[in-house]
């Protein structure tokens, strides 16, 4: 049965084996060659002149370097821009006016006055002895926006009162505890970006001079009060 | 060179001789004798006349440039085919990317195919003729890797051999191919065979 079925089974390819090979054979057009040669003609043609791929890669080979460039300028700009000098620059600023802030009683946003004439003003009041002497003690504001209360160890003197002395006594203290803190680098929350590197030897310096002009005028009160 | 040389010369000789010394007139040999198998092998695969003949020229312009990468072990007529079939399938691909098989292209090329003289009468030239539309067609629906192997064995009456050579595997895989080719082939043209 199984042989029955294999031979049927071959007949029936023999059969398609001659459908196949009776099928009419397909002729190349006429003119096939002509135009194959013209075709190998021409593509000997275009071979002698650059590909369009040959014209791009040629074209764009500049490109890399100039990309190149590009990136080394950009990189360059940036690392300019974020140059830590400027950083360092801007937090001496913030401190130095933070701890003027706290010793003169003044906003940050009122105009401090940097110069030595403010030093001389100072000195002005004790030797002259003309400072108004009704006038209160200054309220220094912080940055928090907290009033200053005077500190317990300010004393007037016959009816002279010192603001200026008096706050820089108290404040004194204070400051040179932000500028130990500015040394050691441990910023305060209250005082962002201020108590930091470079700024704390500036605010040292300055705080050191306002507490000279401090005690000169600690002895300046004594004589007058033992001259009275 | 003589024509009565040329013709003397084997296929592998002329290739040989056209990569030494690059002369168009044995090329031109080579390409007068297989134009027509060729055409024939690729027409039966793609099943349009254009897209074959743009195929056959690019074949033969392949072997013209690439002349020099023939190897002598090899026999020059499987090297050939088997750039035409690569060439042929790299074809279909584009067209079944683009969805453009026309299978409408086959009838129209059956109108103009020539057919023997002196045959049969107007009646069964019409059968004929229908039949070998079905053939065709039945052939198109064929998986490529079949259609291929029984095109090579069952119209252009190559070796088992041979067609080894040509797609590069072995003899067994092959003579599977073949029969399995052979009986979707037989199973498309059922009607046929009825008859």
């Amino acid at each position: 049965m199984e042989n029955k079925d294999l031979l049927s089974e071959e007949e029936q390819f023999r059969e398609l084996r001659q459908l196949l090979k009776e099928m009419p054979k397909v002729d190349a057009p006429p003119g096939f060659e002509a135009d194959l040669m013209r075709r190998i003609n021409s593509e000997k043609y275009a071979e002698a002149k650059p590909g369009l791929w040959e014209r791009i890669t040629g074209f764009l080979k500049p490109v890399p370097s100039a990309l190149a460039v590009g990136v080394v300028a950009i990189v360059a700009f940036v690392l300019l821009v974020n140059e830590p000098g400027d950083e360092i620059i801007q937090k001496i600023d913030t401190a130095v006016q933070q701890d003027q802030v706290a010793s003169t009683g003044t906003k940050t946003d009122d105009k401090i006055d940097n110069s030595p004439q403010f030093e001389s003003k100072e000195q002005q009041y004790p030797s002259k002895g003309d400072a108004p002497a009704s006038q209160p003690p200054p309220k220094v504001s912080t940055e928090r926006g907290a009033e200053y209360s005077p500190a317990p160890n300010t004393r007037s003197t016959g009816g002279n009162n010192l603001p200026v002395t008096a706050a820089v006594a108290s404040v004194s203290e204070e400051s040179f505890d932000k500028k130990a803190d500015a040394i050691t680098g441990t910023p305060k929350p209250s005082m962002k970006g201020a108590a930091q590197g470079g700024g704390a030897i500036s605010s040292l310096t300055s705080a050191k001079a306002i507490q000279k002009v401090a005690d000169s005028l600690k002895a300046k009160q004594k004589d007058t009060s033992t001259n009275k | 060179m003589s024509d009565r040389r040329l013709r003397d010369l084997t296929d592998e000789q002329l290739i040989l001789e056209f990569q030494e010394t690059n002369d168009t007139e044995l090329f031109e040999a080579i390409v007068s004798r297989y134009k027509n198998p060729l055409f024939n092998f690729v027409f039966r695969f793609l099943g349009d006349r254009d897209a074959t003949s743009d195929v056959v020229q690019e074949t033969f312009i392949k072997v013209y440039r690439n002349k020099d990468s023939y190897k002598t072990f090899a026999k020059f007529s499987t090297w050939i085919y088997t750039i035409a079939g690569n060439l042929a399938k790299t074809e279909l691909q584009r067209r079944k990317r683009k969805n453009q098989i026309s299978i409408n292209s086959w009838g129209e090329d059956e109108e103009t195919m020539d057919l023997p003289d002196g045959g049969p009468l107007p009646d069964r030239l019409v059968d004929s003729g229908m039949k070998n539309k079905m053939i065709q067609e039945a052939l198109l629906k064929l998986p490529e890797v079949y259609r291929e192997m029984v095109i090579l064995r069952d119209i252009q009456e190559m070796s088992y051999e041979e067609i080894a050579e040509t797609m590069g595997i072995s003899i067994g895989t092959v003579k599977s191919r073949i029969n399995r080719g052979r009986a979707q082939l037989q199973e498309l043209l059922r009607d046929i065979f009825k008859e």
